[in-house]
Protein backbone atom coordinates (compact mmCIF):
# COMPACT_ATOMS: atom_id res chain seq x y z
CA UNK A 1 0.00 0.00 0.00
CA UNK A 2 2.63 2.44 0.93
CA UNK A 3 4.62 1.64 -2.41
CA UNK A 4 1.93 2.82 -3.99
CA UNK A 5 1.14 5.81 -2.40
CA UNK A 6 4.86 7.03 -2.80
CA UNK A 7 4.37 6.22 -6.64
CA UNK A 8 0.93 9.00 -6.85
CA UNK A 9 -1.25 5.86 -6.70
CA UNK A 10 -4.60 8.37 -7.65
CA UNK A 11 -2.18 8.77 -10.83
CA UNK A 12 -4.34 5.71 -12.48
CA UNK A 13 -7.20 7.17 -11.85
CA UNK A 14 -6.48 10.11 -13.67
CA UNK A 15 -5.60 7.89 -16.65
CA UNK A 16 -9.55 6.32 -16.19
CA UNK A 17 -10.74 9.44 -16.16
CA UNK A 18 -11.71 9.55 -19.82
CA UNK A 19 -13.59 6.22 -20.27
CA UNK A 20 -14.48 6.21 -16.51
CA UNK A 21 -18.13 6.96 -17.49
CA UNK A 22 -18.12 3.83 -19.93
CA UNK A 23 -16.91 2.07 -17.94
CA UNK A 24 -19.43 2.34 -15.28
CA UNK A 25 -22.53 2.81 -17.52
CA UNK A 26 -23.32 -1.16 -16.87
CA UNK A 27 -23.29 0.14 -12.92
CA UNK A 28 -25.52 3.06 -13.12
CA UNK A 29 -28.21 0.95 -15.13
CA UNK A 30 -28.21 -2.33 -12.93
CA UNK A 31 -27.44 -0.73 -9.85
CA UNK A 32 -28.87 3.05 -10.33
CA UNK A 33 -32.07 2.65 -9.12
CA UNK A 34 -30.85 1.33 -5.54
CA UNK A 35 -27.82 3.63 -5.25
CA UNK A 36 -30.75 6.65 -5.92
CA UNK A 37 -33.21 5.15 -3.22
CA UNK A 38 -30.23 4.52 -0.51
CA UNK A 39 -28.51 7.85 -1.32
CA UNK A 40 -32.43 9.71 -0.78
CA UNK A 41 -31.92 8.87 2.77
CA UNK A 42 -28.75 11.90 2.84
CA UNK A 43 -30.15 14.63 4.51
CA UNK A 44 -28.78 17.82 4.80
CA UNK A 45 -24.67 19.13 3.96
CA UNK A 46 -23.79 15.79 3.05
CA UNK A 47 -20.01 14.63 1.69
CA UNK A 48 -20.33 12.82 -1.38
CA UNK A 49 -16.66 11.10 -1.29
CA UNK A 50 -14.89 10.01 -4.56
CA UNK A 51 -17.37 11.82 -6.89
CA UNK A 52 -15.56 10.61 -9.58
CA UNK A 53 -16.80 12.01 -13.17
CA UNK A 54 -20.16 12.90 -11.35
CA UNK A 55 -21.79 9.68 -12.49
CA UNK A 56 -23.92 10.17 -9.07
CA UNK A 57 -25.02 13.29 -8.97
CA UNK A 58 -28.16 12.59 -11.26
CA UNK A 59 -28.82 10.65 -7.40
CA UNK A 60 -29.44 13.97 -5.88
CA UNK A 61 -31.55 16.37 -5.66
CA UNK A 62 -30.70 19.59 -7.84
CA UNK A 63 -30.72 21.61 -4.40
CA UNK A 64 -29.19 19.10 -2.37
CA UNK A 65 -26.24 20.65 -0.54
CA UNK A 66 -23.48 18.91 -1.62
CA UNK A 67 -19.52 18.92 -1.29
CA UNK A 68 -18.15 16.29 -4.10
CA UNK A 69 -14.43 15.65 -3.64
CA UNK A 70 -11.72 12.92 -5.10
CA UNK A 71 -8.27 13.11 -5.76
CA UNK A 72 -7.85 13.24 -9.38
CA UNK A 73 -7.65 16.07 -10.98
CA UNK A 74 -9.00 14.76 -14.44
CA UNK A 75 -12.16 13.04 -12.86
CA UNK A 76 -13.24 16.26 -10.96
CA UNK A 77 -13.03 18.10 -14.63
CA UNK A 78 -15.47 15.98 -15.82
CA UNK A 79 -17.65 16.48 -12.85
CA UNK A 80 -17.73 20.06 -13.28
CA UNK A 81 -19.46 20.43 -16.48
CA UNK A 82 -22.31 18.07 -14.55
CA UNK A 83 -22.65 20.64 -11.90
CA UNK A 84 -24.34 23.25 -13.97
CA UNK A 85 -27.26 24.10 -12.38
CA UNK A 86 -26.49 22.82 -9.56
CA UNK A 87 -26.03 25.94 -7.25
CA UNK A 88 -25.30 24.26 -4.15
CA UNK A 89 -22.71 21.78 -4.79
CA UNK A 90 -19.12 22.16 -4.55
CA UNK A 91 -16.19 19.92 -5.90
CA UNK A 92 -12.72 20.14 -4.09
CA UNK A 93 -9.75 18.15 -4.62
CA UNK A 94 -8.63 16.51 -1.85
CA UNK A 95 -7.34 13.06 -0.49
CA UNK A 96 -10.14 11.52 1.77
CA UNK A 97 -7.28 10.12 4.50
CA UNK A 98 -6.13 14.12 4.93
CA UNK A 99 -9.60 15.84 4.91
CA UNK A 100 -9.23 19.74 5.38
CA UNK A 101 -12.42 19.72 6.99
CA UNK A 102 -13.34 20.42 10.68
CA UNK A 103 -14.38 18.26 13.01
CA UNK A 104 -18.28 17.69 13.02
CA UNK A 105 -18.87 19.57 9.68
CA UNK A 106 -21.39 17.60 7.65
CA UNK A 107 -24.82 15.91 8.20
CA UNK A 108 -24.24 13.15 6.09
CA UNK A 109 -21.84 11.16 3.78
CA UNK A 110 -22.44 9.06 0.56
CA UNK A 111 -19.40 6.80 -0.74
CA UNK A 112 -19.99 5.01 -4.29
CA UNK A 113 -17.49 2.16 -4.89
CA UNK A 114 -14.70 4.35 -2.68
CA UNK A 115 -13.76 2.31 -0.19
CA UNK A 116 -12.07 -0.44 -2.81
CA UNK A 117 -9.91 2.22 -4.02
CA UNK A 118 -8.54 4.33 -0.86
CA UNK A 119 -5.05 2.54 -0.37
CA UNK A 120 -5.86 2.97 3.52
CA UNK A 121 -9.23 2.74 4.11
CA UNK A 122 -9.99 2.80 7.63
CA UNK A 123 -7.52 5.81 7.82
CA UNK A 124 -10.35 7.12 5.11
CA UNK A 125 -13.00 6.45 7.28
CA UNK A 126 -11.56 7.66 10.00
CA UNK A 127 -11.55 11.00 8.67
CA UNK A 128 -15.05 11.08 7.44
CA UNK A 129 -16.25 10.10 11.18
CA UNK A 130 -14.31 12.70 12.33
CA UNK A 131 -16.01 15.13 9.32
CA UNK A 132 -19.60 13.72 10.47
CA UNK A 133 -21.55 15.16 13.18
CA UNK A 134 -22.40 13.39 15.60
CA UNK A 135 -25.66 11.30 14.86
CA UNK A 136 -25.24 11.99 11.68
CA UNK A 137 -25.35 9.05 9.16
CA UNK A 138 -23.22 7.33 6.27
CA UNK A 139 -24.51 5.81 3.06
CA UNK A 140 -22.25 3.27 1.53
CA UNK A 141 -22.80 1.70 -2.18
CA UNK A 142 -19.34 -0.81 -1.83
CA UNK A 143 -18.40 -3.79 -3.47
CA UNK A 144 -16.79 -6.31 -1.02
CA UNK A 145 -14.79 -9.24 -0.67
CA UNK A 146 -17.15 -12.14 -1.02
CA UNK A 147 -17.64 -14.82 1.67
CA UNK A 148 -18.69 -17.56 -0.61
CA UNK A 149 -15.85 -19.94 -0.47
CA UNK A 150 -14.64 -20.69 -4.14
CA UNK A 151 -15.03 -16.24 -4.70
CA UNK A 152 -13.05 -15.20 -2.02
CA UNK A 153 -9.61 -16.94 -3.47
CA UNK A 154 -10.66 -16.28 -6.96
CA UNK A 155 -11.26 -12.10 -5.87
CA UNK A 156 -7.55 -12.20 -4.09
CA UNK A 157 -6.04 -13.76 -7.24
CA UNK A 158 -7.91 -11.35 -9.28
CA UNK A 159 -6.91 -8.38 -7.36
CA UNK A 160 -3.50 -8.87 -8.28
CA UNK A 161 -3.90 -7.74 -11.39
CA UNK A 162 -7.09 -5.16 -11.05
CA UNK A 163 -5.42 -3.02 -7.93
CA UNK A 164 -2.88 -1.66 -10.95
CA UNK A 165 -5.24 -0.06 -13.08
CA UNK A 166 -8.32 0.33 -11.11
CA UNK A 167 -9.89 -1.27 -7.84
CA UNK A 168 -9.63 -3.64 -5.88
CA UNK A 169 -12.37 -6.27 -5.01
CA UNK A 170 -11.13 -8.19 -1.77
CA UNK A 171 -11.68 -5.22 1.10
CA UNK A 172 -13.72 -6.25 3.85
CA UNK A 173 -15.31 -2.73 3.93
CA UNK A 174 -17.86 -3.49 6.90
CA UNK A 175 -15.71 -4.24 8.71
CA UNK A 176 -13.31 -1.20 8.38
CA UNK A 177 -16.38 0.60 8.83
CA UNK A 178 -16.43 -0.18 12.20
CA UNK A 179 -12.72 0.03 12.84
CA UNK A 180 -13.01 3.07 12.06
CA UNK A 181 -15.72 3.89 15.03
CA UNK A 182 -18.46 3.95 12.93
CA UNK A 183 -21.78 2.13 13.99
CA UNK A 184 -23.16 -0.02 11.26
CA UNK A 185 -27.29 0.23 11.13
CA UNK A 186 -27.94 -1.47 8.08
CA UNK A 187 -26.11 -3.61 5.45
CA UNK A 188 -27.97 -4.96 2.31
CA UNK A 189 -26.99 -7.56 0.19
CA UNK A 190 -27.59 -6.12 -3.86
CA UNK A 191 -26.01 -8.51 -5.99
CA UNK A 192 -24.95 -12.08 -4.16
CA UNK A 193 -22.66 -11.06 -1.02
CA UNK A 194 -20.44 -9.04 -3.51
CA UNK A 195 -21.97 -5.74 -3.87
CA UNK A 196 -23.72 -4.29 -0.78
CA UNK A 197 -25.27 -1.18 1.03
CA UNK A 198 -24.18 0.30 4.35
CA UNK A 199 -26.02 2.40 6.48
CA UNK A 200 -23.50 3.84 9.72
CA UNK A 201 -23.66 5.53 11.98
CA UNK A 202 -21.53 8.19 14.28
CA UNK B 1 -35.54 -4.13 -18.52
CA UNK B 2 -34.80 -6.39 -15.55
CA UNK B 3 -35.99 -8.96 -18.31
CA UNK B 4 -33.05 -7.31 -20.95
CA UNK B 5 -30.60 -7.68 -17.88
CA UNK B 6 -31.56 -11.92 -17.64
CA UNK B 7 -31.65 -12.15 -21.48
CA UNK B 8 -28.01 -10.16 -21.34
CA UNK B 9 -26.53 -12.59 -18.44
CA UNK B 10 -27.60 -15.87 -20.16
CA UNK B 11 -26.13 -14.68 -23.92
CA UNK B 12 -22.27 -13.75 -21.84
CA UNK B 13 -22.85 -17.26 -20.01
CA UNK B 14 -23.52 -19.17 -23.12
CA UNK B 15 -20.64 -16.91 -25.11
CA UNK B 16 -18.36 -17.87 -22.43
CA UNK B 17 -18.78 -21.36 -22.37
CA UNK B 18 -18.57 -21.88 -26.17
CA UNK B 19 -15.70 -19.28 -26.67
CA UNK B 20 -13.50 -21.49 -23.93
CA UNK B 21 -14.40 -24.82 -25.36
CA UNK B 22 -13.12 -22.74 -29.00
CA UNK B 23 -10.15 -21.90 -27.48
CA UNK B 24 -9.54 -25.29 -25.71
CA UNK B 25 -10.06 -26.89 -29.17
CA UNK B 26 -7.37 -24.65 -30.94
CA UNK B 27 -4.66 -26.31 -28.46
CA UNK B 28 -5.26 -29.01 -27.42
CA UNK B 29 -5.25 -32.74 -29.35
CA UNK B 30 -6.31 -35.90 -29.11
CA UNK B 31 -3.50 -37.81 -27.47
CA UNK B 32 -2.47 -35.50 -24.81
CA UNK B 33 -2.05 -36.63 -21.81
CA UNK B 34 -5.38 -36.82 -19.61
CA UNK B 35 -4.34 -34.21 -16.71
CA UNK B 36 -1.99 -31.85 -19.03
CA UNK B 37 -5.10 -31.64 -20.68
CA UNK B 38 -7.30 -30.92 -17.77
CA UNK B 39 -5.25 -28.19 -16.60
CA UNK B 40 -4.54 -26.51 -20.10
CA UNK B 41 -8.39 -26.59 -20.85
CA UNK B 42 -9.41 -25.09 -17.35
CA UNK B 43 -6.54 -22.16 -17.66
CA UNK B 44 -7.70 -21.72 -21.76
CA UNK B 45 -10.77 -21.97 -20.54
CA UNK B 46 -10.62 -19.11 -18.07
CA UNK B 47 -9.56 -16.76 -20.51
CA UNK B 48 -12.83 -16.57 -21.96
CA UNK B 49 -14.01 -14.66 -19.08
CA UNK B 50 -11.43 -11.58 -20.75
CA UNK B 51 -13.19 -10.52 -23.28
CA UNK B 52 -16.82 -11.11 -21.97
CA UNK B 53 -15.92 -8.34 -19.01
CA UNK B 54 -14.33 -5.99 -22.16
CA UNK B 55 -17.35 -6.46 -24.37
CA UNK B 56 -20.15 -6.23 -21.47
CA UNK B 57 -19.25 -3.42 -20.06
CA UNK B 58 -21.52 -1.05 -21.05
CA UNK B 59 -24.44 -3.26 -20.26
CA UNK B 60 -23.61 -5.14 -16.91
CA UNK B 61 -21.17 -5.17 -14.32
CA UNK B 62 -17.74 -7.36 -13.50
CA UNK B 63 -20.32 -8.54 -10.81
CA UNK B 64 -22.32 -10.15 -12.96
CA UNK B 65 -19.79 -11.41 -14.98
CA UNK B 66 -16.96 -12.99 -13.09
CA UNK B 67 -18.50 -15.13 -10.65
CA UNK B 68 -20.23 -17.25 -13.25
CA UNK B 69 -17.65 -16.67 -15.77
CA UNK B 70 -15.15 -18.21 -13.76
CA UNK B 71 -17.02 -21.43 -13.16
CA UNK B 72 -18.67 -21.91 -16.62
CA UNK B 73 -14.97 -21.72 -17.78
CA UNK B 74 -13.94 -23.57 -15.35
CA UNK B 75 -15.59 -26.60 -16.04
CA UNK B 76 -16.23 -26.27 -20.12
CA UNK B 77 -12.33 -26.01 -20.40
CA UNK B 78 -11.78 -28.64 -18.15
CA UNK B 79 -14.34 -31.04 -20.06
CA UNK B 80 -13.21 -29.55 -23.56
CA UNK B 81 -9.83 -30.67 -22.51
CA UNK B 82 -10.45 -34.21 -21.32
CA UNK B 83 -12.65 -34.73 -24.56
CA UNK B 84 -10.29 -33.91 -26.58
CA UNK B 85 -7.75 -35.68 -25.31
CA UNK B 86 -9.41 -38.96 -25.00
CA UNK B 87 -10.97 -38.33 -28.35
CA UNK B 88 -14.50 -38.93 -26.91
CA UNK B 89 -16.12 -35.98 -28.10
CA UNK B 90 -15.77 -33.90 -31.53
CA UNK B 91 -15.55 -29.97 -30.71
CA UNK B 92 -19.03 -29.39 -32.75
CA UNK B 93 -20.02 -32.21 -29.94
CA UNK B 94 -18.60 -30.10 -27.06
CA UNK B 95 -20.90 -26.72 -27.79
CA UNK B 96 -24.16 -28.10 -27.03
CA UNK B 97 -22.46 -29.75 -23.78
CA UNK B 98 -20.78 -26.00 -23.08
CA UNK B 99 -24.35 -23.95 -23.74
CA UNK B 100 -26.04 -26.33 -21.31
CA UNK B 101 -23.10 -26.17 -18.52
CA UNK B 102 -23.30 -22.18 -19.29
CA UNK B 103 -27.37 -22.11 -18.83
CA UNK B 104 -27.08 -24.55 -15.45
CA UNK B 105 -24.55 -22.33 -14.14
CA UNK B 106 -26.46 -19.17 -14.86
CA UNK B 107 -29.14 -20.15 -13.30
CA UNK B 108 -27.51 -21.94 -10.04
CA UNK B 109 -26.29 -18.23 -9.39
CA UNK B 110 -29.69 -16.43 -9.92
CA UNK B 111 -31.21 -18.89 -7.47
CA UNK B 112 -28.22 -18.16 -4.98
CA UNK B 113 -28.08 -14.61 -5.45
CA UNK B 114 -31.71 -14.55 -4.64
CA UNK B 115 -31.66 -16.09 -1.61
CA UNK B 116 -28.48 -13.61 -0.41
CA UNK B 117 -30.61 -10.97 -1.57
CA UNK B 118 -31.51 -8.65 1.05
CA UNK B 119 -30.74 -7.42 4.69
CA UNK B 120 -28.04 -8.94 6.33
CA UNK B 121 -28.42 -9.43 10.16
CA UNK B 122 -26.56 -7.10 11.83
CA UNK B 123 -23.34 -8.60 13.73
CA UNK B 124 -22.36 -10.93 10.67
CA UNK B 125 -20.49 -8.41 9.08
Amino acid sequence: MAELKDKHWWAKWDRAAGKFDFMNRGVELRFGKDKQEWFSRAKGLTLLVAVGTGLDLPYFTKDHSLVGIDISKNMLRIAAKKCEGRKNTKLIQVDVETLSFADNSFDSIVTSCTFCSVPDPVQGLKELYRVLKPGGKMYMFEHVQSNIFWMAPMMDAMTLITRHFGPELNRRTGKNVLKAGFRLTEEVNIHLDMVKLFEAEK
Amino acid sequence: MRFLFKLVDYILAVFMGVASVWLVSLVVGSGWNMFIAMFVGMFLGMLAVFPALLFSCGVTTAFHVLPVGMLITMFTGMIAGMAIAMGALSTSQLYPLAIFIAATVQLAIDRYDMKLKGEVPLGRT
